[in-house]
């Protein structure tokens, strides 16, 4: 198996092959350190593997996997990068990459995940793979264990979308604070929410604001 | 400057004497001398003006040259000595409750009004002229039932002549005139002329407030600008430091993550090629595992920690990515980090990216919300909103925690307010924040986006 690495720290290339070259069925066949050498490397090597930092010199380990899968379809890209927001992974996965690993892990896990995605799987650090997973999407409907909204209901519910206060949306109603205040706790209630933020990404999902959002 | 002097006019208000009625700046001034009944009663002066009226004229053009207030009245006062012939001649001022505000006086020598010690309060008869609706004119001072006496070592005042200094309703004070130099009593003479110099002496008071006012105006106005000034270049240095700050920072963070990671991984690397050389006795090899998984704990430890510094100090996220990620990362972070639950919802985004100043004061404002509701709120959850509509952005973050009274104000400086309202400021924007104990704390911001 023939594996490309691109990194701009020479120290890490140097330990990254050893470790690599001491597999067996593993060979390191080319090293980069910057998004222009990786591009030309997967065009003359056509590795199977390529592994593949995020911060380099001349732009993004992700603007990198996407031009190496482009020039060489078969290539396999793991990125292993200190980042661990989910930002950047899932960025990385649209780019194309088939795996992500964690700096923290790379002595451990390396072999592991350049032998998955070699083999057509894909790999996403443990940790990481967690909070993808995590719950943040209820399920779509309206109206939970509490019943239907009432229209007052969902006309509070649109203006709490729309980021108006309590004291807006009693000037918008005619109605008191107090009001306001009770509307939305039966809100909360109906939809089982605790606040703006999680009722906002409900009402989206039932499509409720379809109207109010351009995008994206 | 006197424009016209129109002379010899009948004059309805005076009954029966003539007057002279001056223009001097626009304003008409009428000035009433007795009849000359025989051509003995006046000693002819230059162009056949009667002699004293050449005196108030002098004295009327050297009032009307002057603006300054203070210069004004002690003019106002030698004047009226040199009209009415008197040794001693004095100008109260009084405030609005009728107290003597001020009292310049003329013909006395310094030594004399050191020995007097205080000033007249506007008892006796001087308070008198105040309250009279016209002049007073007493030929023996000390026999008037209103006299209230002399303090001790002023000098003897026999002849006076007190006249009221105003305009309709408004009174500015009394002109007092005392000892007529031929030691006899003033006459109806000397009271028209000192009349008539009071009725000059308003103007030019009047005229001296007036430039006052204008010159404290200007003052007030050069001041409103010079602070407009000093608020602008407050304002723009302000920016240029958190624009650094937020360059040094980013600056800062990167190289953490590049360098500081980077050769903590190499540790790493390095640990793990020692432990694939490792062979031989089976003891000496299980030691050395055991010591080269501690090192890996430790480094893992340090990695953890410097990702952590570098995101606390700037998340590359914010830059990389763009602002709800860096938020949904902070919300993360806090939800592990702390007893409350927060989540980030947007609306209305159609695209991914606002302008980076923008992001950069959401993220900092936002940041410092979280703090506060970390520290203060016992809040169960959070919710940060970022709703994008009508060339604006507006971003609340809400909790559900103890929240404040409103009007406790060193608690809103204690909540870095100022702060918050400055970045947001920068960009044009606003920040407010609003509680009722018991039901949470609810900050807006609100940024312009064109």
């Amino acid at each position: 198996m023939r594996v490309a690495l691109c990194d701009d720290h020479a120290v890490v290339r140097s330990g990254l092959r050893r470790i690599l070259d001491a597999e067996d069925g593993l060979e390191v066949v080319g090293e980069a350190g910057s998004v222009k050498e990786a591009v030309a490397l997967a065009g003359t090597c056509l590795p199977d593997v390529f592994v593949m930092d995020l911060g380099l010199p001349d732009g993004s380990g992700i603007d990198a996997t996407a031009a190496v899968v482009r020039i060489s379809p078969a290539t396999r890209v793991l990125v292993l990068t200190g980042h661990d927001d989910i930002a950047y992974l899932r960025r990385a996965f649209e780019a194309g990459a088939a795996g992500y690993l964690i700096k923290d892990a790379a002595d451990i896990e390396l072999v592991q995940a350049v032998r998955l995605v070699a083999s057509g799987k894909q790999y996403v650090h443990p940790a990481l793979g967690a909070a993808l997973l995590a719950p943040d999407a209820p399920p779509a409907r309206l109206g939970g264990p509490g019943g239907e909204l009432s229209d007052r209901e969902l006309e509070v519910l649109r203006m709490m979308a729309l980021g108006l206060t309590n004291a807006e949306i009693s000037q918008q109603l005619y109605v008191s604070v107090r009001t306001v205040e009770t509307h939305r706790s039966h809100i909360h209630q109906k939809l089982n929410v605790r606040n703006r933020a999680e009722l906002v990404r409900r009402a989206k999902d039932a499509g409720l604001l379809d109207g109010d959002d351009p995008g994206p | 400057m006197i424009a016209d002097v129109i002379h010899s006019v009948h004059c309805a208000p005076c009954r029966g004497r003539d007057a002279c009625v001056l223009r001097i700046r626009g304003y008409y001034y009428t000035v009433s001398v007795p009849a000359p009944t025989t051509t003995q009663d006046f000693e002819g002066g230059a162009a056949g003006w009667p002699l004293k009226v050449q005196t108030l004229l002098d004295a009327v053009l050297v009032l009307a040259g002057e603006h300054e207030l203070d210069t004004v009245l002690r003019r106002i006062v030698a004047g009226a000595a040199t009209i009415a012939e008197a040794k001693y001649a004095a100008l109260g001022i009084y405030d609005e409750a009728g107290a003597i505000e001020s009292f310049i006086h003329f013909g006395m020598d310094d030594d004399t009004v050191a020995s007097i010690g205080s000033l007249p309060g506007g008892r006796g008869l001087l308070g008198e002229v105040i309250v009279a609706s016209g002049p007073i004119r007493l030929a023996e001072l000390g026999t008037d039932p209103r006299a209230g006496g002399f303090p001790p070592n002023h000098p003897p005042m026999r002849t006076f002549l007190g006249v009221p200094v105003g305009r309709g309703a408004r009174r500015y004070g009394n002109l007092y005139v005392t000892e007529k130099a031929d030691g006899e009593p003033f006459v109806d003479e000397d009271e028209a002329l000192v009349v008539a110099f009071a009725a000059f002496a308003v103007g030019a008071i009047e005229s001296a407030h007036l430039v006052q006012a204008e010159r404290a105006r200007a003052d007030a106005v050069a001041d409103l600008a010079a602070a407009t000034e000093r608020a602008a270049l407050r304002r723009e240095m302000l920016g240029q430091i958190l624009n650094a700050q937020e360059a040094e920072r980013a600056r800062v963070s990167r190289d953490l993550h590049d360098d500081v990671g980077q050769a903590l991984t190499s540790v790493l690397l390095g640990l793990r090629l020692l432990e694939s050389s490792l062979a031989g006795d089976e003891v000496a090899v299980g030691d050395a595992r055991r010591r080269t998984d501690d090192v890996r704990t430790l480094v893992t430890d340090a990695l953890g920690r410097t990702r952590q510094l570098a995101f606390d100090l700037r998340p590359t996220v914010l830059d990389d990515v763009g602002l709800l990620p860096a938020l949904e990362r902070l919300s993360q972070d806090m939800t592990a980090r702390s007893d409350t639950t927060v989540a980030v919802a947007a609306q209305g985004f159609a695209t991914d990216r606002l302008p980076p100043e923008i992001e950069t004061v959401v993220y900092r404002v936002v940041q410092e919300a979280l703090t506060n509701i970390a520290r203060h709120a016992s809040a169960a959850t959070a919710s940060i909103t970022l709703i994008v509509a009508q060339g604006r952005v507006r971003v609340l973050v809400e909790d559900d925690g103890v929240g404040f009274v409103a009007s406790a104000t060193p608690r809103r400086g204690h909540l870095g307010l100022t702060g918050m309202a400055e970045r947001a400021d920068l960009v044009g924007g606003t920040v407010e924040l609003s509680s009722t104990p018991g039901s949470g704390t609810t900050l807006l911001l609100e940024l312009p986006l064109a």
